[in-house]
């Protein structure tokens, strides 16, 4: 019972020194952000809001916010709607050459999309989506590691309740919507936080896909602010970075309960 | 037909209207205005004045200003003519200009002899034919720290290479942290900026008159030899936290440019510095060159207005609309000489060193290989700065050149040949796949009909277990065929058979096929080689790495009691942030005054140049991806950890396990299946370990932290040889695969993971 007690006090000692250095960084963003110029010490910190005023002022933040928003928005809801419906028929349907066209799901897995940069700006320029945000949407509607996860999340579900409607003479679109969708739920959680991580975190895409300030979306923009000039401004860097993180900052902080509860239920049964 | 199926009929036709109203409106509204695409680099608020003047000098004409990435803006270009969507008007960097001209893209402007008006006339001259108009100018000299100088007894700034030498030795104290000269290191664009001026000073060149290779000479082994002598009294940084160095004090001498002034009085008041030209090779020989470089306005010739956008080129370069810009920031100065007689320049002493310094400056050789040139250079004074020997990297160059300089001078773009080779082949691809689909829908077709009675008879057919819906198949599978086929399947075929091609986005005309020759330079690729060797490293140090210590978060946090939820939302939160703000927020983080320096600092290790020490690079980065992914991991395996039955652990409690043993065979055995999923996410994501090189290092130092993924986009988009790129992808594909197939034979338990 000691023993125990003192291993217990160890993490409370610990965890809030992990806690503290995981997240010295951000905090180092903080802190700088709200600084004219570099300072030499702590002590004379003498916060401004002027890195602030001038990334909300300068440029079309706001444009580029909503921007991002709408691809992270449409990006998940296609998600979360399409990959279900293919995983389940994956996982429990028998069609001809099922194993090939599932493996065109393993393959999108391991290939990597850089060698695809090209050909998909060829396609967006001939279907007149290029340097729109469907650019930034149609390409990533589906993903393939979402097919695969909740393809094996399905497996291993039990079969029972679905055999079940379908006696009770239920279509398999209904299986679907009240069967399939409400049991997949945990996992679809760890698809929607996969989802919105990848989408928020896409760099490459839309600095290809998209030229003008119409369709830009944020990390675009940041990475602008960061390389237009040979001086780096980093009060006005830190800023913009604070700036552009704040809505998943702020998603994270009110849904972080269910984000994480529904990895933490969404358990992966052998 | 019920009620409940006409409402989405009549939103329907509503919403379809309002785009309709949306779409045209504005069109029929603004039928007569005149529209031109100017790309720039710049704040809209300082373009935007200049623009207003212009558009109420020509009625009816819009100037649609697009501000562009700096950074990406070749690429952006390149991409923007390979698919025909040039911008009317366009900013470039100087350097660029011979490839431009080269190619015939741009609408020549006449044949005036502008030398005595502007700086870089020879940036914008081709065949004697003027094709832009320089817009901003800009050079290097010499900063000098006054009270470091006369404190080590010097009170002249140094005018010869030994006097700089000389000046550096003694103001160097590193033990102070004080530092004699500021070199260059790590941002391997710069590198040749700064150097240059020794070589061009000393009476080197980089091509003759003919356009050869004359950079291996005995001028350049002077200077290289002399900077490298610098270089024991020097502090290596990017040019960044050098300027900042300097503005506290702790650097005595710095070459750098006009940006500065814009920073120095107000940030460091009490900074007492000047500025010089930069050192000739002796008071008898030689000459202060510098480097001299900006930005000219071009018209593209695929603009419909030509004339019109010529006038506004006109327009912009005017002084009264360049200097809004140099008074934003300093970085440049309007390119036109009628500054030299501004009281703005003049009076200022500092100022007034820059215009002296802009007469001996030298422009880069205006030619259509300038992009490869200035990487081999770059790569060169680097290899050289780094400890290579340097008569045989001098070789190495001028045989890299040779290579770079003979063949392609052979044929320009042909113009308004729009139907080039690739456009056609893409087409054909393109029609294949729907091909495709339509086969496999066809297939699909055939086996309902096959099976219809079985189908028509309660929809549902159970046929040695099996639950055949073929319909339903169909349906719930489109989207993902449709994807795969246009964004997955095609782009790889197209790319596969790219790879056995020599394509090159500025020449489509000279599409050849090369069979397996692409692939074999690969393997005599020493970049590639290079690049290969640190993915492989960065993998097997971050996979490993990341795991364990997700584990063992995991573990620690499945132990607390209270505040769990607390700290599982910290350890997770990196994983939210946007990979670009992480790597920006580490640039800070590991520049010498970074955090990360301070925190060492608490352990008596003393400070590095983290990104840019040759053997520090890729680590730092490592440990940055270490850093933003643990978290996320560890939430994955808490998740598993959960899920193991607690009846268990209660029966291993009774027979008297303890904490090890219960990890060891309860736990651990029990998330098998989650680790195994983590280890292949994890290296798949490691694999093509991009962004963080692209924002933090792009590839440098000496090659020492580029990727396979970022040699690819390196070779593809700023090099432009996509048959090459494709190779490459291909080779990385195939590493992929395989590495998938043998995780899960390793770590396959009782069913197939895959």
């Amino acid at each position: 019972m000691k023993k125990h007690f003192r291993s217990k006090s160890l993490y409370f000692i610990l965890m809030p020194i992990l806690a503290f250095l995981y997240l010295s960084p951000f905090l180092y963003m903080l802190l700088r952000s709200f600084l004219r110029f570099d300072q030499a010490s702590l002590f004379n910190y003498s916060p401004t809001l002027f890195n602030y005023e001038t990334v909300l002022t300068g440029a079309k933040f706001g444009h580029y916010f909503l921007n991002s928003l709408i691809v992270l928005v449409a990006v998940l809801f296609a998600n979360i709607f399409f990959s279900v419906p293919v995983a389940y028929a994956f996982s429990r349907y028998e069609f001809p050459f099922k194993k090939l066209l599932y493996a065109t799901v393993l393959l999108s897995l391991v290939l990597p999309y850089h060698i695809m940069l090209f050909p998909i700006l060829n396609i967006a320029v001939k279907t007149n989506i290029y340097d729109t945000l469907f650019a930034l949407i149609i390409p990533f509607a589906l993903n393939g590691f979402n097919v695969f996860f909740l393809k094996r999340y399905i497996d291993a579900l039990p079969e029972d309740l679905e055999h079940t409607a379908r006696v009770d003479g239920a279509g398999e679109f209904a299986i679907l919507r009240h069967v399939v969708f409400p049991l997949t739920r945990p996992a679809l959680a760890i698809v929607a936080i996969n989802t919105v991580i990848t989408t928020w975190n896409s760099f490459i895409f839309p600095l290809i896909l998209t030229e003008t300030s119409k369709a830009r979306t944020l990390p675009v923009a940041l990475s602008y602010f960061s390389q237009g000039a040979y001086a780096t401004d980093w009060g006005i860097l830190m800023a913009a970075s604070g700036v552009s993180s704040l809505p998943l900052v702020l998603i994270f902080w009110f849904f972080q309960k269910q984000i994480i509860n529904g990895m933490t239920a969404g358990s992966l049964k052998e | 037909m019920d009620k409940k199926n006409k409402i989405p009929f009549r939103w329907c036709r509503i919403f379809s209207a309002l785009i309709f109203i949306a779409f045209f409106l504005p069109r029929f509204l603004f039928a007569e205005t005149i529209e031109l695409v100017f790309w720039n680099y710049w704040d809209p608020k300082l373009i935007l004045p200049a623009i207003e003047r212009f558009e109420a000098e020509h009625p009816g004409v819009k100037i649609k200003n697009e501000q562009v990435s700096w950074g990406s803006a070749l690429d952006k270009i390149l991409v923007s003519m390979a698919n025909g969507k040039e911008p009317d008007i366009c900013e470039m960097g100087s350097t660029w200009m011979g490839k431009f001209m080269n190619a015939g893209v741009l609408y020549p402007l006449g044949s005036a002899d502008i030398s005595d008006k502007y700086f870089m006339s020879e940036a914008v001259t081709w065949d004697d034919t003027l094709y832009g108009m320089p817009w901003l100018v800009s050079t290097r000299v010499l900063f000098y720290n006054k009270d470091l100088l006369e404190k080590a007894g010097i009170y002249s700034p140094p005018e010869t290479w030994q006097e700089l030498l000389y000046a550096a030795q003694k103001t160097n104290e590193p033990r102070k942290g004080i530092f004699g000269f500021g070199m260059n290191a790590g941002e391997p664009h710069v590198l040749y900026k700064k150097f240059m001026p020794f070589v061009w000073g000393n009476g080197g060149e980089i091509l003759d008159e003919e356009n050869s290779f004359v950079f291996n000479s005995k001028e350049t082994a002077e200077a290289l030899d002399f900077y490298k002598e610098l270089q024991k009294y020097s502090y290596s940084e990017k040019q960044d936290f050098l300027d900042e160095l300097f503005k506290r004090g702790k650097l005595a001498l710095n070459i750098s440019g006009s940006w500065n002034f814009s920073r120095y009085p107000k940030e460091a008041p009490n900074l007492n510095y000047d500025v010089a030209l930069i050192p000739k090779p002796s008071h008898d020989k030689g000459y202060n060159a510098s480097f001299l470089g900006g930005e000219v306005l071009t018209v593209f010739k695929t603009s419909k207005h030509p004339e019109l956008a010529v006038e506004f080129v006109h327009h912009m370069t005017q002084i009264a609309n360049s200097m809004p810009i140099t008074e934003e920031a300093w970085l440049n100065f309007p390119a036109d000489k009628a500054i030299l007689n501004m009281p703005v320049f003049r009076e200022e002493p500092k100022l007034n060193v820059f215009l002296k310094q802009m007469e001996t400056a030298v422009h880069p050789p205006i030619v259509s290989e300038w992009v490869e040139l200035e990487r081999i250079l770059n790569k060169t004074v680097e290899r050289v700065m780094y400890g290579e020997e340097l008569h045989q990297e001098l070789f190495a160059a001028e045989h890299a050149a040779g290579s770079v300089l003979n063949p392609s001078n052979a044929q320009p773009l042909s113009i308004g040949d729009k139907e080039t080779a690739l456009r056609t082949s893409s087409e054909v691809a393109l029609l294949s796949i729907i091909v495709i689909f339509l086969i496999i829908n066809a297939l699909l077709l055939y086996f309902i009909i096959k099976n219809r009675p079985h189908y028509l008879g309660i929809g549902k057919l159970q046929k040695k277990n099996r639950i055949l819906y073929p319909l339903h198949t169909m349906i719930f599978l489109s989207p993902w065929l449709i994807i795969f086929a246009v964004f997955w399947f095609y782009p790889a075929v197209f790319s596969f058979l790219m790879s056995f091609y020599k394509y090159d986005i500025f020449m489509p005309d000279l599409l050849s096929f090369t069979g397996f020759s692409n692939y074999f330079s690969l393997l005599k690729d020493r970049e590639f080689l290079q690049a290969l060797f640190n993915t492989v490293v960065f993998v097997g140090g971050t996979v490993p790495a990341t795991t364990l210590l997700a584990l063992v978060l995991a573990f620690m946090l499945s132990r607390l009691k209270s505040a769990a939820s607390f700290f599982k939302s910290v350890f997770f939160f990196p994983s939210v942030i946007s990979i670009v703000v992480v790597a920006t927020i580490f640039k800070a983080f590991y520049s010498p005054f970074g955090l990360f320096n301070a925190l060492l600092s608490i352990f008596g290790i003393e400070a590095r140049a983290w990104l840019v020490e040759a053997k520090l690079a890729l680590p730092a980065i490592m440990l940055m991806n270490i850093w933003t992914y643990t978290g996320y991991y560890s939430i994955l395996f808490l998740a598993a950890f959960t899920s193991v039955p607690q009846e268990l652990y209660e029966s291993a409690e009774l027979d008297g396990a303890g904490e090890w043993q219960k990890l060891r065979w309860i736990t651990l055995p029990s998330i098998m299946p989650m680790t195994v999923l983590i280890l292949i996410m994890n290296s798949i994501r490691s694999w093509q370990v991009f962004s963080e090189i692209f924002t933090l290092t792009g590839g440098g130092p000496l090659g020492n932290t580029n990727t396979i993924v970022h040699y690819l986009y390196q070779v593809g988009f700023r090099y432009h040889n996509m048959g090459y790129a494709s190779a490459i992808g291909y080779v990385v594909a195939v590493t992929l695969m395989a590495l998938a197939y043998l995780q899960s034979r390793l770590l396959r338990k009782k069913e197939a993971l895959l």
